[in-house]
């Protein structure tokens, strides 16, 4: 890739494509965070299907929601992105793997519960899963372009 | 510096934005057709229906309820729940516990909300309001709420037969009972009240007459009855 690197789209591109995939989860895990500080216990609606699986002793740990982690993870991941353009030094963002992987892995691990073990679904967890696993694969390689 | 500017501003701007519009969104409740809709919200610690003449006839005790507890408690709670779903489950158990605890001060009232985006709720009103008849429709309800994950995503029907056969009830009877349209239609009323009500979700639970925001734990749960006492 980077003998090659004038004709492949810059470091800045995948920058970008990176941030704009991180807003998306961002806009997505402070949606299940206001959902959860707000609507109480989630319970089954008939517009929206039922959310269980916000109500499962797996959406928090602790007291903490697990979309509240979502909203820190997008939003280092954003800080990341942005030191990067900022000052374009390559360790603003060699070391994202350290925590896009993980959490690729604990995306998976939300998915099987929802699928198997809670059995529901919840498009915003998908949504979710969608870009957790698209920034692991961007980060695995930024950290070579940049 | 001006790139600085920028690109922090910018993302400090945008997420700003976001994080506003995902908490409008978060905030919004679908709004249900029914014109009487009751004063309801859930976002709001309890929102009153006291002032709605309807909703106060409509949450009163009924002859045909099924009641658990004191009826002449000073406390009625009424809880508008589908057989299907998880949340009703957790609230079942809960009132399962509360109704055992609280006996003496407290009416527990069940009320059929069957949600179409489950398969089987439907199915488990009609169980129950069948075994209701010949006397068992606690019994029913305890079984199908507690072996809910058992049959949820399967055919629920033999399972539901065989709740009934084991409640040793007369099976002839049961059957012309679980056919008889009166039974549909006492669950389609229960519904349309609830939509009188305003109900959009199960559980909704409503404590004297006031939807309550649905209490996050046994507790908690406990707490909120007795403070109307």
């Amino acid at each position: 890739m980077s003998r090659s690197v004038n004709r492949t789209p810059s470091p800045v591109a995948w920058v970008v494509a990176f941030v704009v995939i991180a807003f998306i989860g961002f806009a997505d895990a402070m949606y299940l965070t206001a959902s959860h500080y707000i609507g109480a216990l989630p319970t089954c609606t008939i517009v929206e299907g039922c959310d269980e699986v916000a109500l499962s002793e797996y959406s928090t740990i602790g007291p903490v929601p697990v979309a509240l982690f979502g909203v820190i993870f997008y939003t280092v991941m954003l800080v990341a992105s942005v030191i990067w353009l900022d000052v374009r030094k390559p360790v603003a963002l060699r070391y994202l793997p350290f925590l896009t992987v993980p959490a690729f892995f604990f995306s998976l691990w939300l998915v099987y519960l929802m699928l198997f073990v809670i059995e529901a679904i919840c498009i915003y967890c998908f949504v979710s899963a969608g870009t957790t696993t698209l920034l692991m694969l961007l980060s695995l390689h930024l950290r070579r372009v940049v | 510096m001006n790139k600085r500017f920028a690109l922090w501003g910018g993302l400090v701007l945008a997420m700003a934005v976001v994080a506003v519009v995902m908490v409008r969104l978060a905030d919004e409740e679908p709004q249900l057709p029914q014109p009487e809709r009751a004063a309801i919200n859930s976002n709001s610690d309890a929102a009153a229906v006291n002032g709605n003449n309807g909703a106060t006839a409509i949450l009163a005790p009924r002859e045909n309820d099924w009641k658990k507890g004191n009826p002449d408690a000073d406390v009625v709670v009424v809880k508008y729940s589908d057989f299907q779903c998880p949340a009703c489950r957790f609230y079942a158990s809960m009132d399962d516990q509360l109704g055992k605890e609280l006996a003496d001060d407290v009416l527990f009232i069940y009320r059929h909300f069957p949600l179409r985006n489950f398969q089987h709720s439907r199915l488990a009103a009609r169980y129950t309001e069948a075994a209701g008849r010949q006397g068992e429709f606690w019994k029913m309800h305890d079984l199908i709420f507690i072996n809910q994950q058992r049959w949820s995503r399967t055919d629920a029907e033999p399972i539901f037969r065989h709740f009934a056969e084991s409640l040793e009830l007369d099976m002839e009877q049961f059957d012309r009972d679980l056919e008889d349209p009166t039974l549909e239609e006492r669950i389609d009323a229960d519904y349309r009240d609830g939509q009188r009500l305003g109900v959009r979700a199960v559980p909704t639970i409503f404590i004297n007459g006031e939807a309550i925001r649905s209490p996050n734990s046994l507790d908690a749960y406990r707490d909120l009855i007795l403070s109307y006492k």
